[in-house]
């Protein structure tokens, strides 16, 4: 498994091993197949292939000063590096780099709380911070401040922002690159910047107003490689006097497109947090009828769907609502939006849910019946509470499928309008795009968003033992014919990275050639993260994938 | 750059030389007992009381790998109580199960983890 990085020599990269060790101690240092082994990415498609994206050695710096020095010694011998936090970004590569023979600069001892103020709703961490530290820290202490957990909680928050992450609380929090308040960066020739406030010595401001004076750089590190995030700032949600849910049902498939409306506005307006759309006509999925109706190539047909949901009385969909704040406006918000569906929806019917102050107690965050769909997977989560629940969305088994194995998982998470008519349009392109590659449908026409913030709509994959090819043309067709449709992905494996990349192509891919004519002149020997993004630096550019070519 | 690693360096490195064995294995099982409920707690341990096995991957694949020949929680198998064993579990990764680098786990952590097992686990089959 033996790797060097491209065009660095055996002894000049064992010099630059020897002066690496000296800079962060020799224990700190991997470059054994054994230690190397879990920088590898567990669930690549490509694992095990030629075209594995393997580390050449990692290194791991307990402090700033010491990424410095490694950054100093990769311009001397012109060796790739590739910053990783907690290295738990599992689906999008996982700790493994863009470019083969990199060496994985591994941030996870740089694991300090620097700050979280409960007053002023901020936390300052470096990049070794999980979910689960900060959440103890901040119990430890009793601030009352909530995170807005990534899915899994041993990931890093400051890993997961620079890769555009997404939670589970109220809008502002739930995109965590926009939560992001204040940076500390080693650029690539070794210097360290501050972003905003952080800029101006003496001022307590750093988490507070993010963009201080002129350009604001801190936009090009997430899925950047501009440098190495050693601080980040993030602004926090004020832990809440209460919780409300509420479950609003309407009759007809195409109420989803007022029904859309009506929940922007009260996203927008700030009075509801993460919502969960759900079509109860999957009680239907046993009649081959209802699936071929609901698999149709060209999308389903919107009467027929409605006949085969008024014979079985059942809603064509139930959309959840989460209240946070207090208990008043908590009820007074859901009041508002009953109103409103009921005055914009014939027929929408609506069932009170929980109504709990906050903290839940522990029977309250367990109970095994919850009252609607989010009680299992993200139920901690929206209590703002970090957990390892999604993991069990990639587990090898489940009750379906008991002796399963699954060895890789990619997802797909294309952008789309928050709009219900681009909801219709998404289902019928993707649904047609299984049928292309003669893959078993997944009930098209039943599907939903799944992440609200931005409107993500959300497709997941397992992948079973020996179908890794698969998984690979599903993905490449997937990006394209988004894409071909105006749905870009937003965030990628660093395998698909160009791909994605290319597909933004807009004035003859005139973001991608800004990105790569700032990345030539603030990293000339394109030592950091070369491809990632896809912003290849000129040393490297032979190195993009293009899957066009090589189909 | 790689160290030969044992479970006696591991433990011998948690206590001053002088202390005796029990005190090693006391002094191991509690640290075991702190990194098992950061690192290992989160997918693996008991949920309260009524909760759904499904918000934890770790029982709920292993009662279904299981089939209740073995226990579905690893603080309860004895056979787990091993640095050897933890380690080529934590190191290769597992099922759904990752592996784990060094600098999230230590040598020493892993050693931890198998005295606090040994532990946890005794009186158990």
């Amino acid at each position: 498994m033996a790797v060097l990085p491209p065009n660095v020599s055996a002894e000049a990269f064992q010099s630059a091993i020897r002066e690496l060790a000296d800079a962060v101690g020799p224990e700190w240092v991997f470059t054994s197949d054994e230690d190397l082994e879990p920088y590898r990415d567990p669930y690549s498609p490509m694992r095990d292939t030629p075209r594995e994206l393997l580390a050449s050695a990692a290194v791991a710096p307990a402090s700033v000063e010491q990424v410095q020095q490694i950054v100093r010694i990769a311009n001397k011998y012109k060796t790739p590096l590739y910053p990783i936090s907690t290295g738990k970004n599992y689906g999008y590569g996982g700790a493994s780099p863009n470019l083969s023979g990199s060496i994985i600069v591994d941030l996870k001892r740089m694991n300090r709380i620097l700050r979280v103020d409960d007053e002023r709703n901020f936390a300052l961490v470096e990049p070794g911070v999980t979910y689960f530290d900060l959440y103890r820290y901040i119990q430890e202490r009793g601030l009352k401040v909530w995170i807005d957990c990534a899915d899994v909680g041993w990931g890093g928050l400051v890993g997961n922002a620079l890769d555009r992450g997404m939670g589970y609380t109220m809008p502002f929090f739930r995109e965590h690159a926009n939560a992001i308040c204040g940076l500390e960066v080693v650029l690539p020739n070794g210097e360290i910047m501050r972003t905003g406030m952080g800029a101006l010595p003496g001022a307590d401001t750093w988490q507070e107003y993010r963009h201080g004076y002129g350009p604001d750089p801190a936009g090009l590190f997430p899925q950047g490689n501009f440098g190495i995030v050693t601080k980040m700032g993030f602004r926090l949600m004020p832990q809440p006097e209460h919780y409300r849910t509420g479950l609003i049902r309407i009759p007809k498939r195409r109420d989803l497109i007022p029904a859309i409306k009506i929940v922007n506005y009260l996203s927008d307006s700030h009075m509801i947090g993460e919502v969960f759309y759900e079509s109860p006509l999957r009680a239907l999925l046993g009649d081959a009828g209802f699936r071929d109706a609901a698999n149709r190539r060209g999308g389903a047909d919107d009467a027929e769907l409605d006949r085969y949901a008024a014979e079985a009385k059942l809603p064509a969909w139930q959309i959840e609502l989460q209240f946070y704040g207090p208990e008043k406006t908590c009820l007074a918000n859901w009041e508002y939006a009953k109103e409103r569906f009921e005055r914009e929806i014939p027929g929408a019917t609506f069932v009170d849910g929980e109504s709990l102050d906050v903290p839940l107690t522990e029977e309250q965050l367990y109970n095994p019946k919850p009252w609607f769909r989010n009680g299992l997977w993200h139920r901690l989560a929206s209590q703002g509470i970090p957990s390892m629940d999604a993991w069990s969305l990639v587990n090898s088994r489940s009750p379906a499928n008991p002796d399963g194995e699954v060895v890789a998982h990619a997802g797909f998470f294309p952008i789309i309008p928050r709009s219900g008519e681009a909801v219709f349009k998404a289902q019928r392109v993707f649904g047609d795009a299984f049928h292309d590659l003669g893959l078993p449908p997944f009930n098209a026409a039943l599907s939903t968003p799944l992440v609200w913030a931005m409107f993500a709509y959300q497709m997941v994959f397992p992948v079973p033992d020996g179908d890794l090819e698969r998984a690979h043309r599903v993905l490449l067709h997937l990006i394209r014919v988004g894409a071909e449709n105006g749905f870009g992905d937003y965030r990628a494996p660093p395998m698909y990275q160009d791909l994605v990349s290319s597909t933004y192509s807009f004035g003859g891919n005139a973001l991608r050639r800004f990105h790569e004519t700032l990345k030539d002149a603030i990293d000339p020997n394109g030592i950091l993260a070369p491809g990632r993004g896809g912003v290849w630096p000129s040393a490297y550019s032979q190195y993009r994938l293009d899957w066009d070519r090589e189909a | 750059m790689r160290a030969t690693y044992s479970l006696a360096a591991a433990l011998a490195a948690l206590v001053p030389a002088a202390a005796g064995a029990q005190s090693a294995n006391d002094a191991a099982a509690e640290r075991g007992a702190e990194v098992y409920r950061n690192v290992c707690a989160p997918c693996h341990d008991r949920l309260p009381e009524g909760a759904a096995i499904e918000m934890l991957a770790g029982p709920e694949s292993l009662t279904l790998k299981y089939r209740g020949a073995l226990s579905p929680y690893i603080t309860e198998r004895p056979d787990l109580a091993s640095y050897e064993v933890l380690s080529m579990f934590l190191r290769k990764g597992t099922g759904s199960m990752p592996p784990f680098r060094k600098t999230e786990l230590s040598d020493e952590d892993i050693a931890a983890i198998a005295a606090y097992f040994a532990r946890t686990s005794a009186g158990s089959r």
